[in-house]
Formats: structure tokens, C-alpha cells, sequence
């Protein structure tokens, strides 16, 4: 099946012909059977790259006029089986990558879901700000990582990473853009939830596209540039002292970790554990597979 | 596994899970939003397909039939710079061969007489008959060589200028010249036994062609007793590291003239005098930097997660000519050196790759890249290779915003 020609051709309308292809060898890039999935991948019907959030709205609405699949992606990272059913189209929204306000007073970015964390960290950095990333490579969106809900290995000091997910802009399954939390009152970006009732419940992960999205910020008392050492794959990053610091602590039962925790918590300094898998450090400290394999 | 057909790449195509590193620069290296991205035809083509990772999944349906050559597919896979930052930052974290993947999907292409682009066939023609790319008469190959030059016949050094300094800039060729002079180098040039490296036909897929180019050259070397290897040229440069021990175990060593350069500034055989008074930023050429890594052929297993047996040698860009043109540039009197955001490994291309066939991407290829070095304030760009000097020449004649550009020879000679 592949769409036909005046679906396509209406889909064309909305980005311009350089922003949609059905050709068969650039939809190869989204069926390719992922290593972690195993199965073989349905091809999706075309490839649409919108600009903005109203080409996103055409995009939905046409989709559901003749009741085309869609979706939405950015970074492709460690997806498979982007496609479930024939007849599927995918909005890369990868056009979509202004950085739209960095808030220093009231901490807070506000970003196009095809914003990196290689693009906003360092924007950050410069302005004495920073965020934690959960659990993902540089070139992962910002926006689709925060919406995430699950556990993440940044919680033990940051919290669970979509508490950081302040207000957003959200394109409904049938194509009406809603601002959510503090934003559809007009009264900016700060808040998910309200005031009023919000819809937090409602809008889970793969329904609709989130368009705009507003992320909190913490202090960073770390350099402006990370002053990084070496070439790949062995870079060094020596932050300084003075702000940054790593205490290893072995605890040889589980009680003892509970007591520590207890006088940690008198003394009000926040602590969690992790239960962190060595490989992950493994991989980090070694070159190769054959290199890991020795280790 | 001999690694020189696309099915000895299979394990590249199967384990990539498309974590996007081979279109980004890496986290370590990250300076803002400008610049982070490193894939010359994924930033201005935009689709996934047009990177690294779109470039193998392709060569993956293909070598399993799920996907039929036409055109634009022809056209799709021509497109790419061949440039290898894909490939650097893919190993940053993976033991993946995305380049190599990459050219043997385009040898793939010609073995199939799908491939090369029309131009890229013109290339193995004009070689064919003149022994360089630019279709000149090959007895005019040393000809701006003038009696002041001091050449010696007792030496096991030669100078290899390569097709493009020769004809079109040849003076670049004379500045080689004029240095290795200054450090009293003992050397000679191969006069018209030397015959294009390569390059071009070697990164467009049309291996048996560039083989005997490779072969041609290195009888040559050979019969002149040749020992250390001398050039100018950052393509010839790569081809000897990356290509040649893909033909023959080399045994020659080989320095691009940066390297020498430095070697003389540390004997003291070489210094500066004059102050240049130039605030510079340096445009690592792809193939002295991350590709430059001499290539050590592998043949083995690819056993459960990703265990090479026997071990491999990586290339993965840590080695490349970095150090020595920025110690040049720094050592001479009056320049400032500031780098660009994408510099060293992670380097974007000059476009020097696909002018030919794709002149108006090669151009926007270098208007960005120039774009990005004014950004960083500098009045020049110095780089090391001619191939760079004619994609820069190209943008700057196109009517942008003017900036210097300059090989690092010229200011070495200017320095003197």
C-alpha cells in the first residue's frame, strides 16, 4: 500500500516538496529492524519533516481524513518497529529545533522537541544553568526525553526526570493545539498542572505530538565550557573541586546502608540509591568490545 | 572475513540502533546550539536517510534485495562527502565500520555498473589517459618546477604533490618546495612516474581502477628506493594511510608536510622570523585528520557482542594530523589561533568530496564551513590540503561575506 497520489500531494501543500519523500530508499531509515527488537519492520508509507506547530495540525488532520497512521519522531534512538500497521506515515519533527526562551530568572527553557541535549546543555552552561539527562546519548531530543515517566538513574538526586516537564504545547490526536498546565491561562510557562484542571491523566506517550515544551533548570557552579582533555574515544572532563566532588562509600549489608541514610537524612542532605550496573562504568572505561570483554 | 565486500559489513548494518552519534558532535565537544551537528548531508537534506546511519540501512536492504537501484538512489548515496564523521563519532561508543561501509556499498554500486555518478566515470577516464583528474597533459605535471628548486638524486625521500596542486595550484607545490629547502631536507620529486594517488576513484567505488593507480605507484616507490613519502595533500595523504595497505603492506613511511614542518621546528632547523599579524582559525581536511590513521587489514571473526578475534585496530580518528599545523600556526610570530566549535575528529568538511557531481551542495558544504569559522572571529581559515582550498575559492568567488583563506604553506613561506 502507499498513499495515494492526491493524499500526498495535500500532505506536500502543508511543508513543500523538500520536506515530505515517499521514496523507497529514504524511508529505509525507518524500518531498519532494530538490534534490541529483533523483528522485521513494517515501511511506513512517507516521511513528512513540518516546521512548525499549525504544519504539525494540517499533518494530524489530513491524517485522520483518510484515516492515515502516523508517528512522530526525532532522534530515532533505539527504536524499532516505528511503524504498526500499514498505511503509517511518519512526522519527523526534526525541523522543529529553536531553542525559544532560556528564563534565567525564573529557571526555566522553553524548546522545539528536535532540540538536542548537545545543543541545550552547553546554551545552559554559559548561563550558569544545567538539568540532568535521563539516561540518554547527546544527540537525544530534550523534550521527548523528559516525558518520559520512568525510572531513570538521574533520580537519586534529581528526582524522577519528567517532574522537570513544566508547561507545554501539545497537538492533539485530532489536531487542535492545546496549551497545557499554566500556559492555557496565559500565565507562562511554569507550571503542568494549572491552576485549573489538567490534563496531565490524559496525555500520555503516543498520543498526539508535543510541540513546544518548557523544562526547568538548576544552578550550575560548574565552568561555562567544559574543559574536556583527550580525542575519542577517550575524552576527560576534570570539573572543578570546588562545586564537584565524588565520595565512593562501601556498605557490606543492607542495614548499614539504611543507617547512613538515616544520619544522611538528619543532616538534610539529599541521598538515594541506586542500584547501578557495573557495565554501564565498564563501557566507559574501555575502548572496544574486545577491551570490555577483558575487563 | 577480508573486509573488502559489503557482506563482510554485516555486523555494522545489524547492530546500528540508531542512537544518532553519527549526525551529531559529541557531548564532550558541545559548545551550544550552533554547530552541533556533524553530518554535511543529514544538515541539508534533512532525512534520516541522508546520514551515516540512513547510508547503511540502505546498504543493508540492498545487499538483501529488499531495495532496487534507480536514480535517485544512485544519486542519494553519491551525495555524501565520504567525509567520516559519521564514522568517528559512531566509535566513539560502537566498534562499527559506518565509512568503510559506506565505500564498499559504493564499490558494490560499480561492481553492479550501477555506480559511480557520470563525473565520477569521467574522473577514471581522465586519469586513464593524462594520470591526473584534472584531464591535463601529464608532461606539464612538474611544470612550475624552476631551476632554483634544489632537488638531490641520492636520497630516499620524495616530495608527491599530487594532481591538484600541480595543475591548479601550483603554488602551493612551490611553497613545499621553498620549505623543505629552508629546512635542508635532502629530497626529489618522481617526475612523470608519479601518477594520481587515487583518492577519488578509491572514495566514489571504483576500486579496480584506483588499485592500479595504487599499484603503478607503488612500483615506483619501490624502484626509486623510495623510503619516506612526502605530500602537501590531505587526500593524497589519506589514500596512502587508508587506501594503499588495502593493496600492498606499505614500507614507506609517509608525512604530510605539517608533520615535517614540525619535526623541523623542534630540530631547529626550521624558524619564523617574520610576524604575519592574523588572527586564524584552522580547518582540519577530513583526510589528515580523523581518516589519516594508517589502516591495518583485518581478517577474522565477529563473535557474540561484537568480539573481533583476533583483535582489530581501530581507526577511529584519535590519531590524526591535529597537533602539528596548530603548533605551526601558533609558532609563527603575530598569529592568533582560535578554533571552531567542529574541529579535530569531529571537523565538518569542506565539501571537497562531491563538487563534481554536486556542485551546488559542495558549495552550501563550504559556505557553512566558513560560515562557522567567521563565527569564531578569525580574519583567516588555514587549512592543508588543495582539495579545501578549491571548495573555499569556490564560496568565497559565489559573493559571500569575504574572509582570508589561505594553505598553511603560504604563511610557513610568508613566516620564513
Amino acid at each position: 500500500m502507499s498513499l495515494l497520489e492526491h493524499v500526498y500531494s495535500e500532505l506536500e501543500s502543508v511543508v513543500g516538496s523538500e520536506h515530505i519523500s515517499d521514496r523507497p530508499h529514504i524511508l529505509a531509515a525507518y524500518r531498519h529492524t532494530s538490534p534490541q527488537g529483533g523483528r522485521k519492520s513494517i515501511s511506513p508509507e512517507a516521511v513528512i519533516l513540518p516546521g512548525r506547530s499549525e504544519e504539525v495540525q494540517a499533518i494530524v488532520r489530513i491524517c485522520n481524513r483518510y484515516n492515515i497512521g502516523y508517528t512522530s519522531i526525532v532522534s530515532l534512538f533505539g527504536m524499532g518497529w516505528l511503524v504498526s500497521r500499514p498505511g503509517t506515515i511518519i512526522i519527523s519533527l526534526r525541523r522543529m529545533n529553536r531553542i525559544l526562551e532560556i528564563n534565567e530568572r525564573d529557571g526555566f527553557t522553553v524548546v522545539e522537541p528536535a532540540v538536542r541535549h548537545v545543543q541545550l546543555k552547553p546554551e545552559l552552561m554559559k548561563r550558569g544553568l544545567s538539568y540532568p539527562v535521563p539516561s540518554v546519548g547527546p544527540s537525544c531530543s530534550v523534550l521527548a526525553n523528559f516525558l518520559g515517566k520512568g525510572e531513570r538513574h538521574i533520580q537519586h538526586s534529581y528526582s524522577k526526570n519528567n517532574r522537570y516537564l513544566l508547561g507545554y504545547e501539545w497537538v492533539t490526536p485530532t489536531g487542535e493545539l492545546i496549551r497545557v498546565g499554566s500556559l492555557a491561562n496565559d500565565s507562562g510557562w511554569f507550571c503542568p498542572d494549572g491552576p485549573g484542571p489538567s490534563l496531565g491523566g490524559l496525555i500520555q506517550k503516543g498520543n498526539g505530538i508535543f510541540t513546544k515544551a518548557a523544562i526547568a533548570v538548576d544552578a550550575w557552579k560548574g565552568p561555562a565550557i567544559l574543559p574536556t582533555e583527550g580525542r575519542s574515544p577517550t575524552y576527560k572532563v576534570r570539573l572543578p573541586q570546588d562545586c564537584h566532588k565524588v565520595h565512593i562509600f562501601k556498605f557490606h549489608t543492607l542495614e548499614k546502608v539504611r543507617d547512613f541514610m538515616i544520619e544522611m537524612g538528619k543532616a538534610e542532605i539529599g541521598v538515594g540509591v541506586l542500584k547501578f550496573f557495573y557495565a554501564t562504568a565498564g563501557v566507559m572505561f574501555t575502548v572496544s568490545a574486545n577491551d570490555f570483554w577483558e575487563l | 572475513m577480508d573486509m573488502d565486500k559489503l557482506e563482510d559489513y554485516r555486523y555494522t548494518m545489524e547492530s546500528c540502533n540508531h542512537c544518532g552519534q553519527c549526525r551529531f558532535i559529541l557531548g564532550h565537544k558541545m559548545r551550544g546550539w550552533e554547530y552541533a551537528e556533524v553530518c554535511p548531508i543529514y544538515q541539508r537534506y534533512q532525512f534520516d536517510a541522508y546520514s551515516g546511519q540512513g547510508l547503511i540501512n540502505i546498504a543493508q536492504e540492498l545487499l538483501e534485495g529488499t531495495l532496487r537501484y534507480d536514480k535517485e538512489l544512485m544519486k542519494h548515496l553519491y551525495t555524501c562527502t565520504t567525509c567520516g564523521a559519521c564514522d568517528v563519532n559512531c566509535k566513539s561508543v560502537r566498534d562499527m565500520e559506518v565509512l568503510d561501509t559506506i565505500l564498499a556499498l559504493r564499490a558494490k554500486c560499480v561492481e553492479d555498473r550501477q555506480g559511480p555518478m557520470p563525473e565520477h566515470k569521467g574522473y577514471a577516464r581522465l586519469v586513464e589517459n593524462t594520470h591526473n583528474i584534472n584531464g591535463q597533459p601529464h608532461d606539464q605535471r612538474f611544470a612550475w618546477l624552476s631551476d632554483h628548486v634544489s632537488l638531490s638524486q641520492d636520497t630516499k625521500i620524495a616530495y608527491f604533490e599530487g594532481c591538484t596542486a600541480s595543475y591548479l595550484y601550483p603554488d602551493t607545490a612551490r611553497n613545499v618546495i621553498k620549505i623543505l629547502n629552508a629546512g635542508g631536507m635532502r629530497f626529489t620529486v618522481l617526475d612523470s612516474d608519479e601518477h594520481c594517488c587515487g583518492a577519488p576513484l578509491w572514495r566514489t567505488g571504483q576500486i579496480e581502477t584506483a588499485g592500479k593507480l595504487a599499484e603503478h605507484n607503488l612500483d615506483v616507490f619501490k624502484n626509486r628506493g623510495v623510503k619516506t613519502l612526502i605530500t602537501g595533500c590531505a587526500e593524497c595523504y589519506g589514500a596512502f594511510r587508508g587506501f594503499y595497505p588495502r593493496i600492498a603492506k606499505p614500507d614507506f613511511e609517509i608525512l604530510h608536510i605539517t608533520e615535517v614542518i614540525h619535526t623541523m621546528m623542534k630540530d631547529c632547523r626550521l624558524s619564523f622570523k617574520n610576524n604575519l599579524n592574523l588572527k586564524v582559525t584552522y580547518h582540519d581536511p577530513c583526510l589528515l585528520g580523523r581518516l589519516s590513521e594508517l589502516y591495518v587489514p583485518w581478517n577474522g571473526q565477529i563473535k557474540a557482542f561484537g568480539i573481533h578475534d583476533p583483535p582489530k585496530q581501530w581507526r577511529r580518528g584519535t590519531h590524526g594530523v591535529y597537533h602539528a599545523p596548530r603548533e605551526i600556526l601558533k609558532a609563527i610570530p603575530g598569529i592568533e589561533l582560535v578554533e571552531m566549535i567542529r574541529n579535530e575528529e569531529n571537523a565538518f568538511c569542506c565539501g571537497g568530496g562531491v563538487p563534481a557531481a554536486f556542485p551546488d551542495f559542495a558549495l552550501w558544504t563550504a559556505k557553512e564551513r566558513l560560515s562557522e569559522a567567521r563565527f569564531t572571529g578569525a580574519e583567516a581559515v588555514i587549512f592543508s590540503c588543495p582539495f579545501c582550498r578549491s571548495s573555499f575559492e569556490t564560496a568565497i568567488d559565489s559573493g559571500i561575506e569575504p574572509i582570508q583563506y589561505h594553505d598553511i604553506t603560504e604563511l610557513v613561506v610568508q613566516a620564513l
